[in-house]
């Protein structure tokens, strides 16, 4: 088994009534790529803010590389938390010696300059903080997390304020520092990010844990099949699935014939097409649907 | 503390505001005692002694104290901006501890009143040689409670901001605090003068006019106890930052 990068045991914090964060746990091994994944103030950004050290926790630990809560486990953790935090006054590179200076990282200029080029700043590492656009902004926070080389990265909506261009560059950077076996950690409300990066996910809703699992055992974890079928005559083909009490229509296209019909999980396509043969109309087309992580989330958060 | 020292330096090396008052500072000061050592009185009823040893360590460092005023605000405005910019909450994430946060502006607290000190020392050096006096070491004790009295002030101003968060704010209080203090002091009045704020200012009192004040303690205790506020203040400040969520 991998080692234990990071252990939560029920990590608690209240603002006055609120329970931002609610007894939560949750173990992280070297080499995940983990989601955590909410709704706005569902409670993300204050858990990372307690495992990085600003924010006072109410009740609960954790424990980063079994070494407890120590501030030089930081040190070993590249973290993007909620907003770019530089000095506006100072250029990008002055700002990255700032971050190396603290991290301990040693050596020259290189690795500042491998980072910026990285996240595609190298040319504008003379200009001022304040001059850059936020896009410029949250790479360059980017490129500070990415500083040294850290075991872990910690990436609270790390694609905020970027340009599509800028987001799949983003999201490539991200899949390639996994591949290469370093764990990351993404809060993310988008969920479309967590599904394409991530190896494991955590949701959260209102501060408390609904479902963690690999993404696979969250997607797959349902009771029911999702096909997408189509047809010439679609009031006929919603009369006949209506009839039948072991489908239901999951969602209706307003634009084109198609439907999206909820039948019982080993439900196989051909006996859904005998099924509608014998009824009486021919499909013109039949799909089993998967259903992304989105709609799942949704679900998810919909239950609860 | 080399490490700390330097990651401060990182950030103060390109701030055009630190550089600009610091210049403006060591400009205004000696010429300042110029142009107040040809004011007549001088020579008529004092006879030039305050410009001469041992009187000219008292008199400089009771009129420097005054432009303390300029630093402590460049204090206020450098630690506010820590929390304005969030970069206080990026240096903890990064890596440094509450402590090492705290001790950081400390050392830069400590090294900017030695600077200044240092500065007004070599003034009143300047001006006591100038007026023809060789005593150098008569009265050379100011130095040293200016020394403790600078720090004490800057040391208040970060424990200010680091409080209210807010510059605007924190200025005012600062700039307001000794009169305040003074305010409170009418109601307690035997122990007005071991306030902080007193401490500090009674280490280097109003040259010239004797003020005819009591003082309770010694020039000693008076400068132990201001070193004791200095490491309140500190405390204090971390104190508050470690309940604090940043």
């Amino acid at each position: 088994m991998n080692k234990r990068v990071l252990e939560i045991r029920n990590l608690s914090k209240n603002y006055k009534n609120i329970k931002a964060v609610s007894e939560l746990s949750l173990q992280v091994n070297e080499k995940m790529v983990y989601g955590i994944l909410g709704p706005n103030g569902s409670g993300k950004t204050t858990t990372l803010g307690m495992l990085l050290g600003v924010v006072n926790q109410n009740q609960g630990s954790y424990s980063w590389f079994e070494n407890g809560n120590k501030d030089e486990n930081r040190k070993r953790i590249g973290s993007l938390l909620e907003t770019p935090n530089f000095y506006p006054y100072l250029t990008a590179e002055q700002n990255l010696e700032i971050t190396a200076k603290i991290k301990e990282i040693d050596g020259d200029s290189s690795e500042i300059d491998r980072v910026l080029k990285m996240v595609d700043l190298y040319e504008r590492r003379d200009s001022k903080f304040k001059t850059f656009s936020l896009g410029m902004k949250q790479r360059l926070a980017i490129a500070s997390a990415l500083l040294g080389e850290p075991e872990v990265l910690v990436l609270d909506e790390p694609t905020n304020g970027l340009d599509p261009q800028g987001i799949a560059e983003i999201r490539d950077l991200i899949i390639d520092i996994g591949k290469k076996g370093k764990t990351i950690i993404i809060a993310s409300h988008i969920l479309d990010e967590i599904e394409k990066v991530c190896t494991h996910c955590a949701i959260l809703k209102n501060g408390k844990l609904l479902r963690t699992g690999t993404i696979d055992e969250i997607i797959g974890n349902q009771e029911s099949t999702l096909v997408k079928i189509g047809a010439e005559d679609k009031m006929l083909l919603a009369e006949i699935v209506n009839s039948n009490p072991e489908m239901t229509i999951y969602k209706q296209s307003a634009v084109n014939d198609l439907m999206i019909i909820s039948v019982s999980k080993n439900t196989k396509s051909d006996q859904i097409n005998r099924y509608f043969f014998d009824k009486g109309i021919v499909l013109n087309q039949l799909d089993v649907y998967n259903e992304s992580l989105e709609n799942q989330f949704l679900d998810i958060i919909r239950e609860s | 503390m080399n490490r700390l020292l330097t990651i401060e330096w990182l950030k103060l090396k390109h701030l055009s505001t630190l550089k600009v008052i610091l210049m403006v500072y060591a400009i205004l000061l000696p010429l300042i005692f110029y142009c107040l050592s040809l004011m007549p009185i001088y020579d008529q009823v004092y006879n030039h002694q305050i410009y001469q040893f041992p009187d000219v360590y008292h008199y400089v460092t009771y009129i420097s104290s005054f432009f303390n005023l300029l630093i402590g605000v460049i204090i206020v405005v450098f630690t506010c901006n820590e929390i304005k910019y969030k970069t206080q909450r990026q240096n903890l994430i990064d890596g440094l501890s509450k402590k090492e946060l705290v001790l950081s502006k400390f050392y830069v607290v400590a090294l900017l009143s030695i600077v200044i000190t240092l500065y007004t020392f070599l003034i009143a050096v300047l001006f006591g040689f100038s007026n023809g006096s060789t005593d150098v070491f008569n009265g050379i004790r100011y130095i040293g409670f200016y020394q403790i009295a600078t720090f004490g002030y800057f040391i208040f101003a970060f424990f200010l901001a680091n409080l209210l968060k807010n510059p605007a704010l924190s200025i005012v209080f600062y700039l307001l605090s000794t009169f305040l203090e003074g305010m409170t002091g009418l109601f307690a009045k035997d122990y007005s003068q071991f306030f902080p704020l007193s401490t500090f200012s009674t280490l280097i009192p109003m040259p010239l006019i004797p003020d005819g004040f009591e003082y309770a303690m010694t020039e000693m205790q008076r400068a132990s106890l201001g070193l004791f506020y200095v490491f309140v203040f500190l405390y204090v400040s971390y104190y508050i930052l470690t309940k604090r969520d940043v």
